[in-house]
């Protein structure tokens, strides 16, 4: 399942194309909140970029682009940020989640939430693409676990 | 009677898909099938939501400056949203059944359930992986602690009556 | 102190990430990650129980928008009383040596106690959200814990975890749906909303049918007979600290999950004669899981096992208690969740014990393991004798209360299989006792034993001391905690 493909073809065309799925995943990360998608889709389609390359090109290369620890990493900092960005309206005496208790000035408390909103999507899409790469790892056997 | 069917019959349809669904979790003897059989009764429930969100003639659940504010101009987002965290925990859940399966075949070579429960109750003889096959094993926990619950300390064998 | 919910939940979540991370760069770092947040945690439930006694029931709002459209977290006396549970078994269970809780050898622990502590967040979640939906998430994330944590056990480990995952996953499913039922008739997923809403509907096919679908779902996440058919299987072959989780907290999410709904959000409109005959219903299977559990368990030679048919059968206790819808039979059935976790979590960690010295799991193998291993054996008798039922320990009070609430109603078939159980409890544990306690030893291996070390003693020690502690303050505990909550639930 891993290692290069013998269809020089698809080496070639996964090369080509991995790039451009990992901009199309930030773009569909960044567009979430007023079309379809959002971190979760967004994610996954990262986490296609870097499955591609694990499946169709050279071991090593592959291995190289993308490290096996990348997936447990990022799994852990997505989660990270997104708790902190949560917990911090509640260490300003607000509630949870509750964007719009941190004053900046000259934004409007909507345009804070909606800000808000965004860092907690950008968190998502980075757990949700180290949860899918670290599924892959382990179903592979080649994470570190 | 068919006017009722017709109007209804995404609800007819989604019954359809729980009943497949539940047949293959549990009526199905290859564990692969009783994943897939999983999927589809999860599947089943996200259509029955998207069905109840539906709205006549309404649009995008995003503000119009032209619809205005009125509600029943737009398709209710909260089930979408319910639909969405669902998929995400089902997905969850499937990679969590995956490397389940993956560990079974290792351990077993085969996805045939009866075939491993039988394995595991010592009604037959335990797979011997080849030479070939082993080497790179890369959990040394899958040989070494993997044999706990089959090694001889375990006194008899789990009674397989008692599997009630 | 509106924030007092998430301040119970956040510091799970912070040290599931936390140990994951940490656990990358040092593995040793990870434990001790996880009896800090469960020591954190435990501290804000106390606070947060003595806190609502004082001044009500505490709501928070996520993200500051008001119910019902926002998502909410309810601490009232119920919740924080599970809460204390939780946190209590969780800090117990991260204690113990890793080895000898998880099956792991040292330093490949990194990803466990990141589980764990998902599991303990996801149950905390659970038992304080007010959110029909909120629930049903921390249902999912702490069964996917579950499952990963099931299969650390082995390779018979790994297929009873396949297949609970299965059951685990139509029962999530078959409560997703009764709660599409709920919204599509209501419009909301509040709890206090919806049963704002609910008396109007009386009699409504889609309520009743939600009804079923919840009490369904929620009774296979309990293991209610005859739906605790993963239960035996997954706890037997599971790593004992994984086992003493399962049995202690996470079957009981279930329990309040049902004693919830049906009671807060129902109500008495659905549940009599124009509803779903639920209680009778719940009363009659929880009676037959107590007899099918307490039967089979006779007959197990394996220790995990036997522990894990005495589950199927305090399970049974539960049911009953919830279905008979009494305030005396809710006070039997949460003071047995207490009872419950304290002894079975006691019980499975001397069974690690056991088998971190010798490695058995064999009962007619245990043979003088009393006079080898003194301390843990007496340990285990205390907590033996308060799943059998003897006064003072916490185990008589449950099942008097219980009983006295099916003689209350006149349900003398009910009485009599309380108290039968109980027999046929002692029955296997005096088997277990004479293995322990009268015969000398036959095995190598346990003529070498020694007591196991300090932090395996010292969690023993807790739950035994705690379980004659609860016996003895039963009284403070139902009266101040559990009676008010069980006659708001039902009057």
């Amino acid at each position: 399942m891993i290692g290069a493909y013998p269809s020089v073809v698809v080496r070639v065309v996964s090369a080509l194309l991995s790039p451009f799925i990992l901009l199309f995943g930030l773009y569909i990360i960044a567009h979430g909140h007023y079309g379809p998608g959002g971190g979760f889709a967004g994610g996954v389609f990262v986490a296609a970029a870097v499955i591609l390359p694990r499946m169709t090109l050279d071991e090593e290369l592959a291995y190289r682009l993308a490290p096996p620890w990348l997936g447990p990493a990022a799994g852990g900092i997505g989660m990270l940020l997104f708790l902190a960005v949560a917990t911090v309206p509640l260490a300003l005496g607000g509630d949870f989640l509750d964007y719009a208790m941190v004053e900046i000035a000259g934004v409007a408390a909507s345009r804070i939430r909606y800000l808000g909103i965004l860092v907690v999507e950008i968190a998502v899409g980075i757990a949700v693409f180290g949860s899918v790469v670290l599924i892959f790892d382990v179903l592979t056997g080649k994470s570190d676990a | 009677m068919i006017e009722l069917f017709l109007d209804r019959y995404v609800y007819v349809f989604v019954l359809a898909l729980l009943c497949i669904g539940l047949y293959g979790m549990l009526g199905k003897g290859d564990l692969v099938k009783k994943v897939i059989g999983m999927v589809i009764f999860q599947t089943a429930i996200y259509i029955f939501f998207i069905q109840g969100s539906l709205q006549q003639d309404g649009t995008a659940p995003i503000i119009d400056p032209e619809l205005g504010s009125d509600p029943s101009a737009y398709v209710d987002p909260l089930p979408h949203l319910l639909i969405l965290t669902a998929i995400v925990v089902g997905v969850g859940v499937l990679g969590v059944a995956l490397s389940l399966l993956v560990r079974i075949y290792r351990a077993h070579g085969t996805f045939d359930e009866a075939v491993v429960a039988a394995r595991l109750a010592g009604a037959s003889e335990p797979w011997r992986r080849g030479p070939a096959g082993d080497a790179g094993e890369t959990s040394a926990r899958g040989s070494a602690d993997g044999s706990d619950d089959d090694a001889p300390d375990d006194g008899s064998p789990d009674d397989p009556a008692s599997e009630a | 102190m509106t924030s007092l919910p998430i301040l119970m939940l956040l510091p799970l979540l912070f040290g599931a990430v936390l140990a994951l991370l940490a656990g990358l760069w040092r593995a040793a770092s990870a434990q001790i990650i996880a009896v800090v947040s469960t020591a954190i945690a435990l501290v804000m439930s106390v606070v947060g129980l003595v806190t609502v006694l004082e001044t009500g029931p505490i709501s928070h709002e996520l993200g500051g928008w008001p119910p019902p459209i926002g998502i909410e977290y309810i601490l009232d006396p119920l919740s924080a009383y599970l809460a204390i549970i939780i946190a209590l078994i969780g800090l117990l269970v991260t204690i113990y040596p890793v080895e000898a809780a998880f099956d792991l050898r040292p330093g490949r622990g990194t990803p466990v106690y990141s589980l764990v502590l998902l599991l303990l967040a996801g149950l905390m979640g659970v038992v304080l959200s007010g959110d029909l939906f909120h629930l049903f998430v921390f249902l999912e994330i702490y069964a996917i814990s579950t499952y990963a944590l099931v299969s650390l056990g082995g390779n018979r480990a790994v297929f009873a975890s396949f297949r609970y995952l299965l059951l685990g996953t139509l029962g999530s499913g078959l409560y997703l749906l009764g709660v599409g039922f709920v919204y599509f008739s209501t419009g909301t997923l509040n709890m206090a909303d919806v049963a704002s809403q609910l008396p109007d509907m009386a009699g409504s096919p889609t309520i009743l049918g939600s009804l079923a679908l919840i009490v369904i779902g929620m009774a296979l996440k309990m293991a209610l007979f005859p739906l605790h058919i993963w239960l035996p299987d997954a706890h037997s072959y599971s790593p004992p600290g994984v086992a003493a989780l399962l049995a202690a907290v996470q079957v009981k999410a279930g329990a309040y999950a049902l004693v919830r709904i049906l009671y807060d959000v129902y109500g008495p409109a659905y549940l009599g004669a124009e509803g779903l005959p639920v209680g009778v219903a719940l009363t009659w299977f929880g009676a037959a899981g107590i007899v099918v559990g307490s039967v089979l368990a006779i007959r197990q030679t394996n220790i995990k096992r036997l522990l894990a048919y005495s589950t199927v059968a305090q399970l049974g206790y539960i049911g009953v208690g919830i279905g008979l819808g009494t305030p005396l039979a809710l006070v039997g059935a949460l003071l047995h969740v207490l009872n419950h976790a304290v002894m079975k979590s006691g019980l499975f960690l001397v069974a690690g014990g056991i088998i971190q010295q010798t490695g058995l799991k064999s009962i007619p193998r245990f043979a003088g393991l009393g006079k080898r291993m003194p301390w843990t054996m007496a340990g285990f008798a205390f907590v033996a004798a308060s799943m059998v039922g003897i006064p003072p320990t916490a185990g008589f009070f449950s099942k008097f209360y219980l009983v006295w609430a099916s003689v209350d109603l006149g349900s003398w078939v009910l009485a009599v299989i309380i108290v039968g159980s109980s027999i046929l409890t002692l029955t296997y544990f005096v088997k277990l006792f004479e293995q322990i306690f009268v015969r000398s030893p036959e095995e190598d291996v346990v003529d070498r034993a020694t007591d196991p070390g300090a932090r395996i003693l010292g969690t023993v020690g807790v739950l035994a001391a705690l379980v004659v502690i609860i016996g003895v303050g039963n009284a403070v505990i139902v009266s101040r905690v559990l009676m008010p909550v069980a006659e708001r639930l039902v009057g």
